[in-house]
């Protein structure tokens, strides 16, 4: 569980270097292994952050799942306006291509399991994450140490399944 | 169980992360509790030891980015949504886990997930613009409202600076001094301070507790 609470590093890294590589010209420049630690957990901290703010605006209009509209508004709180023109054009293209496969809405049921089963595979390298889960816990708020250990029972429950 | 199971690379790889962690204990005992002027030579020998191992983890990290890449393929396979994964940078399941790792009765519809994975790439790309005028433009860094135009003459006098021997390498403080000027960044203050030395900490560490007194 605990590495399933980061964003993965090489995609971070990737988005990262492609920025960079877009700014410079002259050669690539490196990222350094705590910058780049850096980035990742800002990342996730923005995930937090936005979320939270989207579900307190979810809660006022006494709704109880998170819709499109309550992240645009949570990104204008956030002092983050200029995500908003490019976001709502790629959300277009992300219907148009839901719609293109309503058809294949079973296909997708049917990859489920596989799913479930790949996340199990995934396990050993949750354990190998175990260190890192323990530097975030200390750092985290009691509260949500104990929200971690209730996932990681679950994860227990899991492995035994 | 997960030792016995994973090959032997995995377990070096897991060795050097048990390693980085106790670096970082390290790390946060001395910045609560450095008192001895060894202990600050015990940081930088630890400084060293730690630039040698960024040195080896890099090349393993080239290989271990090749194989996640080859899982996330997999994974984008196994899905059957070819478009869609490449419309997505991180994955979705990813993301909702981070979420509801918050607070887990909270909800979010497929779209909202799809808006939040897409900001997320954009703040990346926001955030380490800005590290990177730091990194090589120290003295012009001052005002923040202009930073498309900095983007417009960073690639100008790209080609001028090609000549000079400065830095190209993204270091943390870049990013750490970017947080503590730009406000919109204040939400990350907590997670990615500035580093402080460690006589400053404690000079408030004693006031604080005079203060307490």
């Amino acid at each position: 569980m605990s590495e399933a609470e980061e964003l993965p590093r090489s995609i971070v890294r990737r988005v990262v270097k492609d920025k960079l590589s877009r700014c410079s010209e002259d050669g690539e420049i490196s990222v350094s292994k705590d910058a780049l630690l850096a980035f990742s957990e800002s990342g996730r901290i923005f995930i937090h952050y936005l979320s939270a703010t989207a579900n307190d605006i979810c809660k006022e209009s006494k709704r109880q799942i998170i819709n499109v509209e309550d992240v645009f508004k949570a990104l204008e709180e956030t002092e983050f306006p200029e995500f908003l023109r490019p976001l709502k054009a790629s959300l277009e293209e992300f219907r148009k291509k839901n719609a293109g496969k309503k058809a294949a809405v079973s296909k997708g049921k049917d990859d489920e399991p596989r799913k479930k089963r790949k996340l199990e595979g995934e396990s050993p390298d949750k354990g190998e994450g175990s260190d890192k889960a323990e530097l975030s816990d200390k750092g985290e708020d009691p509260d949500k140490g104990e929200s971690d250990k209730g996932e990681s029972g679950d994860e227990t429950n899991d492995l035994k399944e | 169980m997960a030792s016995s199971n994973t090959p032997k690379p995995e377990n070096k790889k897991s060795t050097k992360k048990s390693e980085i962690s106790k670096a970082e204990k390290k790390k946060t005992k001395n910045a609560e509790i450095p008192k001895t002027d060894g202990k600050t030579k015990k940081n930088k020998e630890i400084s060293q030891e730690e630039n040698k191992k960024k040195i080896k983890k890099a090349k393993l990290s080239n290989g271990t980015s090749k194989q996640r890449d080859e899982g996330s393929k997999k994974g984008v396979a196994a899905e059957g949504n070819g478009e869609e994964a490449k419309m997505n940078v991180f994955p979705m399941n990813r993301i909702r886990t981070m979420i509801k790792g918050e607070d887990p009765e909270m909800r979010v519809s497929q779209e909202a997930l799809f808006a939040i994975n897409n900001t997320v790439v954009g703040f990346l790309f926001l955030a380490s613009s800005s590290p990177l005028f730091r990194c090589l433009y120290p003295s012009s860094f001052s005002s923040f409202s202009l930073q498309e135009k900095f983007l417009e003459q960073f690639t100008q006098d790209a080609y001028a600076f090609c000549a000079q021997d400065r830095k190209k390498c993204l270091s943390y403080d870049h990013l750490a001094h970017v947080v503590s000027k730009q406000r919109r960044y204040d939400f990350l203050s907590d997670f990615v301070p500035e580093r402080v030395k460690a006589e400053d900490a404690l000079r408030e560490r004693s006031a604080a507790g005079k203060g307490g007194s």
